[in-house]
């Protein structure tokens, strides 16, 4: 990817600031962090994707596929698609097909996704890419042993690929420095009144990623539900002129007209973009650490993320959970990274 | 005239909407029953029978479940209602008045019989004495013309992120009660949590000069102390109840089908109401979603401020 120097503040000859924040660094150098997205692509997940392209800081060690919004033969032919679509040779992988106890339970987005997960969006197919021939789990424990504990992951489906991952292999969490999810809700739920999708489709996965002492942080619908995107972000974003904007911004006029369908409202929030800025634009939002555990065993609440906000369970916090949003903030970020991915991408594909 | 038993765990926002019911003319409280709850069902009962005598209610008192059907033993939590349940308040202790021999699901029972279908119920604690009127009483939940309750809440909880006190005390009393065929209006937290009453308030009451203002002044004043000390604000989570029965029109409801959660490990008491019509099951209960503060908060000091009028005057 190229640095852009419009991006940063060079106050003092010593060190570069990025404008929203983030840690001081030697003059010159930029240490990228290196990340893999686990997604289940998805409208937002590709959102996610190409703001990630945007962030100068985040090195995208590959992407995983895994089985949510849409069946995991669709999720892994759109990241596929989308790399090659964008001119990136960044890894794809395949990802697990069922959930943890290997329950179906896909499906119930279809109207909110699109039959394939992009909406009425279509990508044309990749000739010239293939899967990297690991599958997620392997993947992500090879790229985590290799970066000695440095690497950092954003998981914007269900967590199934981490629970595998953890399973195969107990010492993973040493080398995670940190995980980023979008699921779950202090309150509420989108697929009844106590659970959320991600979550709802494999609430042992998070079961098991919880327990494992990784680093994690949670963006639950508490704060994403709030992120809707308006005609004039889309606007704006069509107006970059960029193959990434003109996608992103598709991909929002179909968010935003979904709903007329049924009575049911499904705005196009940016769920997984939010997830994306609790790793890189963390002062957007409030957090709090809290214990949490999912709720695996009611009849009506599989699936809760059960976090103890009145601190009554008496157990140690083992999760983050972002609490706030700045939502005006947010969304100029979001619209900025989209800028210079759309930038970056026309350099890529000269 | 419209007939009500008053089914409660008080409580100091029992008691305020007990004294909103009696206020109201043109209906007719038939007794109140006593449930384990905010406190032991044995301090209810007390409240309950001390608040009569002193107010002048002259209408059966009984006592009730002193236990949830199948849960451990729950009281409320942090001292939201104090020691007796009437948070700093201290009634007279009754002197002449008796409880009604009959426990209360007999009492419900015979009421309802009584009312040959007309009987209504205040329900504002755990659902433990309609539960088991229902299950003895064959009859019993084609009697009830309609429950107005206390409990739950479509979004969220204040025991844990999922379940609401009252509901979260009896799970599966109030799974009986949702599934009695009985007609329902729930007023949970989604409304109940905005229902909180102003200094104004207190003022209004303590220029009535009547016994039943002037304690429930008393009552919004430890509420008030209660919240500067961090406590629950003043809220009226039970008057509410009663105002979804005789002040409907400050409430807006939607019609769902809920029942209750009694198998989670962190989500018992749960009332999960299928928003997204996925379960195909018509709808059993009305559920107040929004509420009108300024309406109900008027209409509650008006009918406090005429309770017990003639009493005292």
């Amino acid at each position: 990817m190229v640095f852009h120097m419009l991006e940063w503040d060079h106050s003092t000859a010593e060190t570069v600031r990025c404008k929203y924040g983030g840690p001081a660094l030697p003059a010159g150098i930029m240490q990228k962090r290196p990340f893999i997205i686990d997604c289940d692509t998805g409208t937002d997940d590709t959102i996610a994707i190409i703001a990630a392209l945007g962030c100068e800081e985040m090195d995208i060690v590959g992407i995983t596929s895994v089985n949510g919004n849409v069946p995991e033969s669709y999720t892994s032919r759109n990241n596929i698609n989308l790399m090659e679509y964008l001119g990136y040779s960044i890894p794809v992988c395949h990802g697990a097909i069922l959930p943890l106890l290997g329950s179906k339970t896909t499906g119930a987005s279809a109207n909110i996704h699109g039959k394939t997960g992009l909406g009425s969006t279509e990508l044309p197919e990749a000739e010239h890419s293939d899967f990297d021939p690991r599958i997620a789990a392997q993947f992500i424990y090879e790229e985590a042993v290799k970066r000695n504990g440095e690497l950092e992951l954003l998981v914007t489906g269900p967590i199934t690929n981490i629970a595998i991952c953890l399973c195969e292999h107990p010492d993973l969490p040493k080398y995670i420095k940190h995980l980023y999810f979008m699921g779950g809700s202090t309150v509420g739920g989108n697929v009844n009144t106590s659970a959320e999708y991600n979550i709802w489709v494999d609430p042992e996965a998070l079961h098991v990623v919880l327990q494992s002492g990784i680093p994690l942080t949670m963006v639950g619908l508490n704060v994403s539900n709030q992120t809707e995107m308006r005609n004039e972000e889309e606007q704006m974003i069509r107006s970059y002129g960029t193959r990434e904007g003109d996608l992103v911004a598709d991909l929002l006029v179909y968010m935003m007209n979904r709903n007329t369908t049924k009575s049911k409202v499904f705005r196009a929030n940016m769920h997984d973009p939010l997830a994306l800025a609790s790793a890189m634009f963390p002062e957007c939002m409030k957090y709090e650490d809290y214990f949490g555990d999912t709720e695996c065993t009611g009849t009506y609440t599989r699936g809760h993320t059960a976090i103890d906000v009145f601190r009554r369970s008496g157990k140690e916090p083992n999760v983050r959970v972002a609490v706030e949003v700045d939502v005006e903030g947010f969304r100029d970020w979001l619209c900025e990274r989209i800028r210079i991915a759309g930038y970056n991408g026309e350099a890529v594909r000269k | 005239m419209r007939k009500f038993v008053f089914d409660c765990d008080t409580g100091t926002d029992d008691a305020i909407a007990i004294l909103a019911a009696f206020g109201t003319p043109d209906i007719e409280i038939l007794g109140i029953t006593s449930v384990n709850g905010n406190v032991t069902e044995n301090h209810v009962s007390a409240n309950n029978l001390d608040l009569c005598e002193y107010l002048g209610f002259d209408v059966p008192v009984t006592r009730g479940a002193s236990m949830p059907l199948f849960s451990g033993y729950h009281n409320s939590l942090d001292m939201t209602h104090g020691t007796t349940g009437l948070g700093s308040v201290v009634l007279p202790h009754a002197q002449t008045k008796q409880f009604d021999p009959r426990i209360a699901s007999r009492f419900l029972f015979d009421m309802a019989v009584k009312c040959e279908g007309e009987l209504e119920l205040f329900v504002t604690g755990p659902m433990t004495n309609i539960a088991l009127a229902v299950i003895q009483y064959p009859e019993f939940s084609d009697l009830i013309k309609h429950i107005y309750f206390m409990g739950g809440a479509v979004w969220g909880g204040n025991v844990t992120t999922t379940a609401e006190f009252n509901i979260w005390a009896d799970p599966e009393a109030a799974h009986i009660v949702f599934d009695s065929g009985i007609p329902m209006t729930m007023v949970g937290l989604d409304v109940t949590l905005k229902a909180i009453m102003e200094k104004e308030d207190v003022v209004k009451l303590r220029s009535c000069h009547t016994k039943a203002a002037d304690f429930a002044a008393d009552l919004l004043d430890f509420m008030f102390d209660r919240y500067s000390r961090g406590g629950e604000d003043v809220i009226m989570h039970d008057a509410l109840a009663v105002a979804s029965a005789l002040c409907p029109e400050c409430m807006k409801y939607t019609d769902y089908f809920v029942d209750v959660e009694t198998t989670g490990t962190y989500t018992r008491g749960h009332t999960a109401a299928d928003f997204r019509g996925r379960l195909d099951k018509e709808p059993n209960m009305a559920c107040a979603m929004e509420l009108d503060v300024p309406m109900f908060r008027k209409w509650l000091v008006e009918r406090i401020s005429a309770c017990g009028k003639s009493e005292n005057h």
